[in-house]
């Protein structure tokens, strides 16, 4: 099927090409592997389709085609559910690792109840040749494709952390879409690390519905040759005082290309909200494609929203202070990227995902 | 007389459209120090810069030697691997690389191999303790949110841990207050025991001269050197400023 992914949620002109992203003759994709670890403390099932749905009150925002190819995959999903008041430190860690030429799908709900703490961390990367896999495909569609779906739940107090890193090969298209659900009090902190995708296209929907809740976003990506990076960010804020934060910082090589579409907006109820993003950018070519939408959206006036970026080549007198010290252009830039991703990644407080990552850049 | 580490001939410079430094010529030896002096707009910093590379500074006639060799041709890198060091008036922030991150780093691309960690953590402790630095510094990123003494601090941290052959301080001294200057000036000696390095000291003031033996001062006006002398010098300017020249 066609599908149309990433709408912006107040189109512009279509000239700018920004208003959505699109994709070809994707095919229905089969069950996806996936390796899990999960603490005691934190209860794990897996639902079959006529046993449970897949919670639809819940919204991303990659949009409604994925919803419909998801469908009609005779997979299921995923389910880990933390109890009220549990604060449990070890994470969920979920291992997706994709074999060549195979079409997948995962999709996972995550249910933190009352005053509980979780965190929950997704690598995704590229399947060894001998690796083998732990879940076995229902069919076996073609095509290097793999999508997942995370929906999140969290009830009053709670505390989530939702960690993903992607690794993935130049040939690979990627669908990345995340819905969390806030109650009051809620806080939501998401990061997120791209180092590599043929074709990324990430969503993230965050419904701050009641007070106070908030929402932490961090994202930082390395593209190179032509891989795309396609975002569509939507903090809706409904509850009072709920904040919201996105932070973005990546570099371009070659002729990568990469679009942000980060939305804040502003609903009735909304009073006392503060939302901002903020974005990063460093090109390191001519060739490379930088697009950004920011979007603040209002319907109360007692509200704050803020968007700033930072655009650019590293600034002469910065490179001549960083050789002055005897490190070459090309390693100054090296480490003006790494230093991008090693700022995100400090955030991470599991140290094997932070060594992940550095195993990643080395 | 002292093997010749730096050789400047006749060295003019420019700047956009404008030349700020007409014909400089300038001899350091090894293990000297050497001092720069002159009223604000002379040139001093031109000249720290050219000498380093900058490549908005244009070298339009001379030539620098640097150990033997000439430097024409030679990146800002090239230089600074050579032996070459600048010691910054306004070290630049950079966010996200660690002071101890960047040394480190800096030492492995100039000698092109890897710096074993806790010889390094040693040693960079150790320049720390010399400087008053709290250790805490090296952790934080390079120069974002450290105080003007700090920053200045930094400079000489670096200074200590790259041992170069030549150092070049810009300003070093400016904004400083006492006992910073003396924390400074006790780096700076450390960095000529250590290697028995070269040193030119840019400066307006005197004041981290105090506790420095000075081998020769150059007064620099209007882009030219218009006096050298010995250490006398320094006071003389001290006295009676830098009048006399202007006038001359």
């Amino acid at each position: 099927m066609d599908m149309t992914v990433n709408r912006l949620p107040a189109p512009t002109w279509n000239w700018l090409h920004v208003n959505e992203g699109s994709l070809r003759g994707v095919s229905v994709p089969a069950r996806g592997p996936i390796e899990m670890e999960t603490p005691d403390t934190i209860s794990y099932s897996y639902y079959n389709k006529e046993e449970k749905e897949f919670p639809a009150d819940i919204l991303g925002a990659v949009g409604t085609d994925l919803d419909a190819l998801l469908e009609q995959s005779e997979a299921g999903f995923h389910g880990w559910e933390i109890a009220a008041g549990v604060k449990e430190s070890a994470p969920v860690r979920l291992h997706f690792s994709y074999e060549t030429g195979k079409s997948v799908q995962n999709r996972i709900a995550v249910h933190a109840c009352e005053n509980s703490e979780i965190t929950v961390i997704m690598d995704f990367c590229q399947a060894e040749a001998t690796d083998t896999v732990q879940t076995p495909a229902v069919a076996e569609p073609q095509g290097n494709f793999a999508a997942v779906q995370t929906r999140i739940c969290a009830e009053r107090g709670a505390k989530v952390h939702l960690v993903q890193i992607q690794k993935l090969p130049e040939d690979f298209t990627f669908l990345n879409d995340v819905g969390t659900s806030c109650a009051e009090n809620v806080q939501i902190e998401t990061t997120q690390i791209v180092l590599g995708g043929g074709e990324t296209y990430m969503g993230m929907r965050t419904d701050l519905r009641a007070k106070a809740s908030s929402l932490v976003s961090r994202i930082g990506y390395l593209l190179d040759k032509k891989e795309l990076l396609d975002m569509n960010y939507l903090a809706v804020h409904t509850g009072a005082k709920t904040t919201s934060r996105m932070d973005v910082s990546g570099v371009l090589r070659g002729e990568s290309k990469k679009l942000f579409r980060g939305t804040i907006d502003f609903r009735n109820g909304s009073i006392g909200a503060k939302g901002d993003e903020k974005e990063d950018v460093l090109l390191f070519s001519e060739g490379v494609v930088n697009r950004t939408v920011p979007l603040i959206l209002c319907e109360e006036e007692d509200v704050e929203g803020n968007h700033g970026a930072t655009i650019g080549r590293l600034d002469e007198a910065l490179l001549f202070y960083l050789a002055s010290r005897g490190i070459e252009e090309q390693e100054i830039y090296e480490m003006m990227a790494r230093a991008r991703i090693d700022a995100i990644c400090s955030e991470i407080r599991d140290e094997k995902t932070r060594e992940l990552v550095q195993g990643y850049l080395a | 007389m002292a093997e010749k580490i730096l050789q400047v001939k006749h060295l003019s410079v420019r700047v956009e459209e404008k030349e700020i430094l007409h014909g400089i010529d300038l001899e350091i030896g090894r293990g000297e120090t050497h001092v720069l002096m002159g009223p604000n707009g002379a040139g001093k910093s031109t000249l720290g810069y050219a000498l380093m590379g900058n490549p908005s500074y244009e070298v339009t006639d001379g030539e620098i030697l640097f150990d033997g060799k000439n430097l024409a041709d030679a990146t800002v890198a090239e230089r600074a691997k050579a032996g070459l060091f600048l010691s910054f008036q306004n070290p630049l922030e950079v966010p996200g690389i660690t002071l101890s991150n960047f040394i480190r780093s800096a030492l492995e691309q100039r000698t092109g191999e890897r710096i074993r960690l806790w010889d390094f953590r040693k040693e960079l402790e150790a320049k720390m303790e010399v400087l008053q630095m709290d250790k805490s510094y090296a952790k934080r990123d390079l120069n974002v949110g450290f105080s003007g003494g700090e920053k200045k601090k930094a400079e000489i941290l670096q200074l200590l841990m790259m041992k170069p052959s030549l150092a070049i301080l810009d300003e070093t001294d400016s904004g400083l207050d006492v006992d910073a200057v003396r924390t400074v000036s006790r780096g700076v000696e450390e960095y000529q025991k250590d290697k028995d390095g070269s040193l030119l000291i840019i400066t307006h003031s005197t004041r981290i001269l105090e506790a420095l033996h000075v081998d020769v001062t150059h007064v620099l006006v209007d882009g030219r050197i218009v006096a050298e002398g010995d250490a006398s010098l320094v006071d003389e300017i001290n006295e009676k400023g830098f009048e006399q020249y202007l006038q001359g």
